[in-house]
């Protein structure tokens, strides 16, 4: 039996005797402290403090210990209290539903009655279809519904907790498409209810021949409204060599979980690089992680207006390649802030998950899975936590409607209450030229292409390049909040370009 | 970006540049006992922790220039006192005459001399256990727990995310549950 755990680490390190220093040691510290200290401050540096003593408080703050008895004891008792909510509405729910079966003649056309509790899902091929599309929220209720969920979503039956926790996703009946996803919806109904829960590595086919037509895409595009964010349209595909080897894989025929995303949130690797960088040397290949490298960065993704989590999805022409109808599309999960002040776990068992629509998208790449691709353990999330995935891939040329959607399912602490949020994006999202996309996409995109070109892997650009680019958005970006990372991303690049040049 | 709440630090270091060197003695006197402690736990020698905290100290104002004000001076110094520690173990090793030695333990007020057996074992243990952890875990661990740094400090220091932080903590702390299960048995 393991005697050691996490938690006896940490108290056997915070556990220690106190150290005095020896007699005579600040005198001759003192001692020592140069005439011309006073010199040697950096006028940067000089010009922050000042700026912060406008605004210098007492620091007032709590011992670390009692800190942490007070959240214990608040943890404790938000536990107690959701507990007992979630008591007295399982008694009220069972009491409500026992009145509606009482009531109710039958079931009305277009909604799904909530599943008694302990039921199995309703059967979804005798629903009726609605008289019109649904709202978005709409259908997202109504693919919870689907799932065996209330409206409260406080019990999921076991077959769709099962799909939850597996990463399984059913196939959503005929009555719950709008329109523009007909296409998609034939070869839904095709498909197996169980998906696999890992990438998809099925063999890349020949890429469609560059001559076809793409009137129809391109329309779509060009008529989309500016912005940078579902439903941003900005235009033109970027100049540049078109690279080989893009590596993408073929969307199969039938909705597949295209690959889920880590939540590790580790930028491990960028400091590293950084470090080596800064102290005048490239960064050994082995080190670079491309993931590490988006995700360093905040892109000024605002945290969620309620709930718990803000998803957001973008896309424009990718900066990798000139192939036609290719892009980058941009996915971040945001987590709502602390509220206490204090670290807080909100989600657990948490997996973030892309899904193609066959029908829209040729081929597609995870931008940043050369660390190995396959299924990701279900992780934790915290609150302020931003998660950035950033795919390659190449529209087919009739490709209209959605091209994808975003994931996110997660279990509440405490309540252990299953949710799913999710958001698409459509072709009508994507901006026609990448630089007018969003001043966070744009800085997505060079810093993945930096990652790459440290690596030296076939998607490495040109630093000048990446350079010029840099500094446009650095320059966008000032005032932002962590604008100072950005401009420290400038001086990397720069830094890379000169090291390079001398090699 | 600099913690507005420590405004003491802030007015020494504003009275630092303005040429007065009681501030520096000040600012001295605020954070030589918590560097000494850092360097005390890493090495496990008071009187190798008093030179290095020397060491440290003639560093930090031969690099004052480069004093970057995200973060606190004092997360600053911590940081070149694990360096100068590093530094140090990379140093070719001079040679200790034996009286030397002697004199030397026997002047040690180091509290491990009232420390059971079992305690003095487990505590080298852990502390070797520590060593062995990657770089950028391992700065972590001694900042956090040696160095009484606060999380959101050492993350503006290393210029991540608290998130990010947290994470690598988890991951040093499984790392090191395992070195030390390990060596138990």
């Amino acid at each position: 039996m393991s005697t050691w755990t996490e938690r006896k680490v940490a108290r056997a390190l915070s556990e220690r005797a106190p150290i005095e220093p020896p007699e005579g040691l600040l005198d001759k510290l003192k001692s020592e402290i140069p005439a011309d200290v006073g010199s040697r401050l950096p006028a940067t540096a000089l010009r922050e403090i000042r700026s912060a003593q406008v605004v210098a408080m007492p620091d007032r703050r709590m011992p670390r210990r009692q800190l942490r008895l007070l959240a214990a004891s608040l943890i404790l008792m938000l536990g107690g209290g959701l507990f007992a909510l979630f008591v007295m509405r399982s008694g009220v729910s069972m009491e409500k539903v026992a009145e509606e079966d009482a009531a109710a003649p039958a079931a009305p056309s277009g909604a799904a009655a909530p599943a008694p509790r302990g039921a199995e899902p309703p059967d979804r091929a005798a629903e009726p279809v609605p008289a019109s599309p649904p709202a978005v929220e709409e259908k997202r209720d109504q693919a919870l519904r689907s799932l065996g969920y209330t409206s409260n979503v406080e019990e999921a039956p076991k077959e769709a907790e099962r799909q939850l926790v597996s990463g399984d996703l059913p196939v959503l009946p005929e009555s719950r498409r709008d329109a523009a996803d007909e296409e998609d919806a034939r070869s839904r109904v095709q498909a197996k209810a169980a998906l696999p829960s890992a990438s998809v590595a099925a063999p890349a086919p020949a890429p469609p021949p560059p001559s076809e037509p793409q009137a129809d895409l391109a329309e779509e595009v060009e008529g989309g409204v500016e912005g940078g964010v579902a439903g941003g349209v900005v235009g033109g595909v970027p100049g540049g060599v078109v690279r080989s080897g893009a590596r993408m894989e073929e969307a199969p025929r039938r909705p597949v979980v295209a690959n889920e995303v880590g939540l590790d949130g580790d930028t491990a690797s960028y400091t590293v690089a950084r470090n080596d960088l800064r102290e005048g040397r490239l960064p050994p290949r082995e080190v670079i992680r491309v993931e590490e490298f988006v995700n360093h960065f905040s892109y000024g993704d605002p945290p969620p207006a309620q709930g718990d989590f803000a998803l957001r999805a973008e896309g424009a022409p990718s900066i990798f390649t000139q192939e036609p109808r290719t892009y980058l599309l941009r996915f971040n999960l945001r987590a709502r802030e602390g509220r206490t002040g204090t670290p807080q776990t909100i989600a657990e068992e948490a997996k973030m998950q892309v899904e193609f629509s066959p029908t829209a998208v040729a081929r597609w790449r995870l931008i940043g899975s050369e660390g190995g691709g396959g299924t990701v353990d279900a992780g934790e999330i915290e609150a302020g936590q931003s998660v950035t995935a950033l795919y390659e891939v190449q529209l087919t040329p009739r490709a209209a409607g959605k091209i994808a959607s975003l994931h996110l399912r997660y279990q509440v602490p405490v309540t252990g209450e299953l949710r799913e949020n999710m958001q698409d994006l459509r072709v009508s999202d994507l901006v026609p030229k990448w630089e007018n996309a969003s001043p966070g996409f744009r800085l997505a995109s060079l810093a993945a292409e930096f990652a790459e070109t440290l690596r030296g892997s076939s998607h490495a650009g040109d630093l000048h390049k990446i350079l010029r680019r840099a500094r446009r958005v650095a320059g966008e970006m000032a005032g932002w909040p962590r604008a100072a990372d950005v401009a420290e991303f400038v001086r990397l690049v720069e830094t890379a370009a000169r090291l390079q040049e001398k090699k | 970006m600099r913690d507005p709440s420590d405004g003491e630090e802030g007015r020494l270091l504003a009275a630092l540049a303005a040429g007065d060197r009681q501030a520096a003695e000040r600012l001295v006197e605020r954070t030589y006992h918590g560097v000494f402690a850092l360097l005390r736990r890493l090495c496990g020698d008071s009187d190798l922790a008093a030179d290095l905290t020397q060491e440290t100290y003639r560093k930090a104002w031969d690099g004052l220039s480069g004093f970057d004000s995200r973060a606190k001076f004092s997360t600053w110094l911590c940081r070149i006192a694990y360096n100068t520690f590093l530094n140090h173990l990379r140093r070719p090793r001079r040679l200790v005459p034996l009286e030397e030695k002697i004199e030397t333990t026997v002047a040690d007020p180091a509290p491990a001399a009232d420390e059971t057996f079992g305690q003095i074992v487990a505590g080298d243990r852990l502390r070797r256990a520590v060593l062995a952890l990657p770089d950028d875990l391992r700065f972590l661990v001694t900042a956090l727990f040696w160095g009484d740094l606060p999380v959101r400090e050492i993350a503006e220091q290393e210029g991540v995310t608290t998130v990010a932080i947290r994470k690598r903590l988890k991951k040093a702390l499984q790392m090191l549950a395992r070195t030390l299960e390990e060596e138990v048995r």
